[in-house]
């Protein structure tokens, strides 16, 4: 049984008043006796709590007390549970990295919150999810001690700053009307209707390592950016650890809102891994870690096919030299990353790529002039910004453009260059020969084909080494192997597990590599960096639960039926009682 | 301290008591120096004691010479003796006997009778004040001048302090003036009083409020004999309990007194001394008529 207006209550305090008005109408005379020795021997029975007994024996007193108590509970409105109710709760949890600042915090008011909630209808049917879109359901269920276990276990709010709308409307559409979410959050802004936000969130200080780049020759020495997100000035060790060798500390002076720099010479020796951790941490820690590694690109190998010219194999090699970290080679064509040949026919129905590859007009194909049509380029990446007028004097081959291709230059009505992806892989064709002498310097062609080849290496990591942002999506190429992610958290054990060719980089901050077969394809780490995510001082509490069970008491609840003769019965009982003990 | 009508007032009635009423001394027989009470020994009085015969030694003035003229036997015609009678007045001044003022004046008329009546038979008088820690011997006017609000307080609630110490004398009647409104193991400092040799009377002053007490409602009861303090419901059930309490109190008392052959007699304030006087004492034998 609870109260539907437990206010009234505050009317039973007026009971202790009562008894003080009557003590002090009551106070004892002093009397001056001499036969206090008599009174004791028939008072015996009565020698504590004069002043309790007097109580009991003041009639008037006790049914004052008694019609106030009973006019309070009535005011406060007793109403019990229906215990065949049913409701439905989802709650979505802030996977953004500043809920870890106030996850303890947040899970004891998900908690209190819960048992509140649960009371308020005979069955509930629990529901949570995280914030960002696409995650997964933690818990489904009606045990709110599971769900809890289940938040404590799989909470792991590390995300950068993202939009819970998506979530929160499709949950809400989910529950349906009758049904209710609650969004575990530490701001305020988002506001949804129907979206019943609790915090337990508050304003801090917080300082972060914000960025870092590497600079020098060699990526020998690496700058720090530390930022104080904090109202007064800090200074904060910046501590850089590295397995076998001491610790270096760098002390840095934070003016309030300030940015601060500190650089680092990477350890001479066979050192790979580096962590940096800001000393003393605060309530966020996932962005006093950063831990490194020195970057290095991998070198893209490509092959040039049999079917080149020898005067399309030197342009291209020239060519090449403007990509960096890149190699030209020609006796493995299967061990290249992309395949450059010359062939080119009207009719291209067979040339579904097998590889990443990028196909020229032959020297010996038909070749039509472009007759002076203007070059259009589409909105494609590889094309984005730049003028190709320079190609309407090319001799062009008459090819076919299917639906599924992505155009990129329009010589009039034919392509002269469009994208091809099949398989996994991506080709390119250019239908012209770009060693031909009249195109043969024209800066915007080479800059497509050097975009093309960097969207190549980028598909498949890019890098042998590389630093990436917590989360960061990362891709292989359609060759690779089965993934396995061996990842070394910072602080914690090693762990490994398998992963897909397009995956995720770890949100913990963490060192990791990507193996295939048994060989390392990219070494990299993880860091948290959203600053929008390190900034606590927006963040506050909040607690519009009471909707739910305001909601909950009109719909689950009922009054006691008869409750005025219920309270005359117990009237006319505590007086009887009363008079009983009296004659008593 | 009593003003000086007060005084004037107590002495008047005392002397009016004592016209009517006086100490029982023809209860027994005394010994003592010389007065006008048969003594239990051979005296020169007129009351003729005993026949016997001569021998050596005995006073010839108390030789039958008219006996001695019809048989030619001496012998000897004895007389009672006649002696004056000894009192102490043992008068209990504790806090309890001054709480009411009434009841204080009737313990001192009550002294002043006692005053004026061995003064009558031409007894010896000691005034022996207990109640305030060790006996002192007072005089009347020293008593009845006294300012019992500056003497020491016993602080024990045990009353009668000091009674232990009185030097009761021989033969005296002795005549003890208190409430008597103390537990019933205080009882046990009385014991000199009741000694063999004398003869006891109790004279209990009271006072009407004391019995019917006008308390009511939440009280908060000081003992004016200890520290003690209690606060009580006081209603007329527990008031109809009380007032039993204190009638046994007092029975418990007359019975103490009669086991050793004393006296008891209560004497209430709120009457005139010589109707309050003649309320119990006459009955009870604690006083005489006067013949």
């Amino acid at each position: 049984m609870i109260f539907s207006n437990p206010a009234a209550l505050w009317l039973l305090a007026s009971l202790p008043v009562l008894l003080v008005i009557y003590f002090l109408q009551q106070r004892s005379r002093v009397q001056r006796v001499s036969t206090l020795f008599l009174l004791e021997r028939v008072m015996d029975e009565t020698r504590g709590g004069a002043r309790l007994r007097y109580l009991r024996s003041s009639w008037p007193l006790v049914l004052q007390l008694l019609a106030l108590a009973t006019i309070g509970l009535f005011l406060a409105q007793p109403v019990y549970l229906d215990t065949s109710t049913r409701q439905r709760v989802a709650v979505v949890l802030d996977e953004s990295a500043s809920m870890e600042a106030f996850r303890r915090e947040s899970i004891e008011l998900l908690r209190a919150k819960g048992r509140s909630i649960s009371a308020g209808a005979g069955r509930t049917d629990w529901q949570v999810v995280g914030s960002l879109r696409g995650g997964k359901v933690i818990y489904s269920g009606e045990n709110l001690e599971e769900l809890l276990a289940a938040v404590e276990s799989e909470w792991q709010p590390s995300q950068p700053r993202h939009d819970a709308t998506p979530v929160l409307r499709s949950v809400r559409a989910s529950v349906g009307s009758e049904g209710h979410v609650l969004f575990l959050t530490c701001r305020d802004d988002v506001s949804l209707p129907g979206v019943i936000r609790i915090s337990a969130g508050r304003a801090l200080d917080n300082v972060a390592i914000s960025g870092f780049r590497f600079v020098g020759e060699n990526n020998d020495v690496f700058r720090v950016v530390l930022r104080n997100l904090g109202n007064t000035p800090t200074v904060r060790e910046l501590q850089m650890r590295v397995e076998g060798l001491n610790p270096t500390v760098t002390k840095v002076h934070l003016e309030s809102d300030g940015v601060a720099e500190a650089a680092f010479r990477w350890p001479e020796g066979e050192f790979s891994r580096v962590v940096l951790e800001l000393l003393p941490g605060d309530a966020l820690r996932l962005d006093d870690f950063l831990p490194l590694v020195r970057p290095e690109r991998k070198v893209l190998k490509v092959a040039l096919d049999e079917s080149l010219s020898s005067r399309q194999q030197r342009h291209m090699i020239r060519l090449l030299k403007a990509v960096p970290e890149s190699a030209v080679i020609l006796d493995m064509p299967k061990a290249a990353d992309v395949v450059v040949r010359a062939s080119l026919s009207k009719d291209n129905e067979s040339w579904l790529p097998n590889s990443n590859e990028l196909v020229i007009a032959s020297e010996t194909s038909m070749k039509v002039p472009s007759e002076g049509q203007p070059i259009v380029p589409t909105t494609h990446p590889l094309v984005r910004h730049l003028s190709f007028q320079r190609l309407r004097v090319i001799e062009m081959v008459e090819t076919e453009i299917f639906p599924e291709d992505e155009a990129l230059l329009w010589s009039g009505n034919r392509p002269l260059a469009f994208m091809r992806k099949a398989r996994g892989n991506s080709q390119l064709i250019f239908a012209a020969d770009p060693s031909d002498p009249l195109v043969d310097d024209d800066a915007s062609l080479l800059l497509m084909l050097l975009r093309f080849f960097e969207d190549i290496r980028q598909r498949d990591g890019g890098w042998r080494a590389g630093n990436f942002t917590a989360g960061q999506p990362l891709a292989f190429g359609a060759n690779t192997g089965d993934l396995l992610l061996q990842i070394l958290p910072v602080g914690k054990p090693e762990r490994r597990e398998s992963a897909s060719r397009s995956f995720r980089a770890p949100a913990a901050p963490s060192h990791w590599s990507v193996f295939s077969d048994g060989t390392e394809l990219l070494r990299g780490t993880s860091y948290f960096a959203d600053i929008a995510a390190s900034e606590l001082r927006n963040c506050l509490k909040l607690d519009e639960a009471f909707v739910i069970l305001n909601v909950n008491l009109a719909r689950n609840y009922k009054p006691i039926e008869h409750g005025w003769a219920v309270s005359l019965t117990l009237l006319v009982l505590f007086l009887g009682v009363w008079f009983l003990q009296s004659r008593v | 301290m009593l003003s000086d009508s007060e005084k004037t007032q107590v002495r008047a009635s005392a002397a009016a008591a004592s016209r009517c009423f006086s100490l029982p001394f023809r209860r027994r027989t005394w010994r003592g120096a010389a007065g006008n009470w048969q003594g239990v020994g051979v005296g020169s009085s007129l009351d003729f004691q005993d026949h016997r015969a001569y021998v050596p030694g005995d006073d010839p003035r108390y030789i039958n010479w008219f006996a001695y003229a019809r048989t030619g036997q001496y012998t000897m015609k004895l007389y009672r003796s006649e002696i004056s009678p000894v009192v102490d007045v043992a008068l209990d001044a504790s806090p309890s006997m001054r709480l009411v003022r009434a009841k204080w004046l009737r313990a001192v008329e009550l002294l002043c009778f006692c005053m004026a009546s061995a003064g009558r038979a031409g007894a010896s008088v000691r005034i022996y004040l207990t109640g305030t820690g060790r006996a002192e011997v007072f005089d009347f006017d020293r008593t009845v001048s006294l300012d019992f609000g500056k003497l020491p307080v016993d602080g024990t609630g045990a009353g009668l302090a000091g009674l232990e110490t009185v030097p009761w004398r021989a033969n005296s009647l002795r005549v003890l003036i208190s409430d008597l409104l103390f537990p019933a193991h205080v009882a046990t400092r009385t014991a000199g009083a009741f000694a063999s040799t004398g003869f006891t009377v109790v004279l209990a002053p009271w006072a009407h409020e004391e019995w019917e007490p006008s308390w009511e409602g939440l009280v908060e009861l000081c003992d004016v004999e200890s520290p003690e303090r209690r606060v009580r419901k006081i209603n007329p059930e527990l008031l109809r309990r009380y007032a039993a309490s204190y009638s046994g109190h007092f029975e418990w008392w007359r019975d103490f007194v009669r086991r050793r052959h004393g006296v008891l007699a209560r004497v209430q304030a709120d009457k005139p001394f010589v109707q309050a006087l003649r309320m119990e004492c006459p009955a009870t034998g604690a006083l005489e008529a006067v013949l």
